[in-house]
């Protein structure tokens, strides 16, 4: 500091009070002039900080099954009459804006006492209902989903059951058996077995694109005198499907 | 229950015998007694008065004939 009593001082520093500082990560900060660059700087680092956790994150997709599945016998092109299921599925994604995600597929795994049948999303359908009469009408064949980042889409999605690959199947070790037809599950079928249970456990799991990590979502059918009833003589029910953490 | 729904129980019963133990299907055999399987035995039944029918009329031309 010069002294104000010199006739060559500084004539900015004449009057002026000592500068007060603080060090704060081994910067020296000047407590008045610093503080807006400070601010600045604050946010910058912050903002940086919440882009790379977003980016970390990614995508956070969240698989919700049916609360009502609609249970429905339909004659296939080959003349067989398959049981299969339909319901309203709905994804949401938890992550920002941007952090998109892809729905790859949904498949419905259907749990009859200890047998499993698995069905896969065959179209996305309209349903209407005349009287005693639905009717599912294929809207589209059911394709990838995008589900953007903090976003939610939801589809009435008809599954049906597929052939399974034995190929794949042969070539692991001590396979068993493998019947390709094992999914299809016939009308009469599916009714001897339904009617000997309390209830059905469905579980839908998604798959996405570049990623590994599934979806899942399980839900219990109660078997209800209704259903013995309404199923046999309508050919389809639409009944509650309760989360399986709840029920 | 309507009478296509107790039909169609009715069919299913014919292969999952556990059905006819049912209130459903013992209030549709109080409410429509028996229910013939409807449209393979009617397409049946038509079949066979068309043969019946078709009888008559050779065993008649045959008998003119004569």
């Amino acid at each position: 500091m010069s002294d104000p009593a010199e006739p060559n001082a500084d004539p900015r520093t004449v009057d002026a009070p000592p500068e007060k500082w603080f060090r704060f990560l081994g910067l020296v900060v000047i407590r008045k002039t610093d503080l807006l660059a400070g601010a600045a700087f604050f946010i910058a680092v912050s903002t940086s900080i919440l882009q790379l956790t977003s980016f970390l994150r990614g995508a956070e997709v969240a698989l919700f099954h049916p609360d009502t599945v609609y249970v429905f016998f339909d004659k296939n092109a080959s003349g067989f009459t398959s049981a299969r299921i339909a319901g309203q599925i709905s994804f949401t994604n938890g992550g920002d804006i941007g952090r998109n995600a892809i729905i790859r597929s949904v498949t419905v795994f259907i749990k009859i006492d200890k047998e499993v049948f698995r069905q896969e999303w065959f179209s996305f359908a309209t349903l209407t209902r005349i009287d005693t009469q639905l009717q599912i009408v294929p809207k589209e064949p059911a394709h990838p989903v995008v589900v953007s980042g903090g976003s939610a889409d939801s589809r009435m999605i008809a599954f049906a059951p597929r052939k399974r690959d034995c190929v794949a199947e042969i070539s692991k070790p001590a396979a068993v058996p493998c019947d390709a037809d094992a999914d299809y599950i016939s009308d009469d079928l599916f009714l001897g077995k339904v009617l000997q249970v309390e209830f059905l456990e469905l579980t839908f799991v998604a798959t996405q694109f570049d990623s590994r990590k599934s979806l899942e979502s399980t839900c219990i059918v109660p078997i209800t005198t209704t259903f013995r009833t309404v199923l046999p003589a309508n050919d389809w029910i639409a009944s509650s499907c309760v989360s399986k953490s709840s029920s | 229950m309507s009478l296509s729904q107790c039909r169609n129980l009715e069919r299913h019963a014919q292969k999952v015998p556990t059905l006819k133990e049912g209130a459903a299907y013992q209030y549709c055999m109080g409410k429509f007694g028996d229910l013939p399987d409807s449209a393979e035995h009617g397409v049946v039944a038509t079949d066979a008065a068309a043969k019946s029918k078709r009888s008559d009329v050779e065993d008649a031309t045959a008998k003119k004939k004569k």
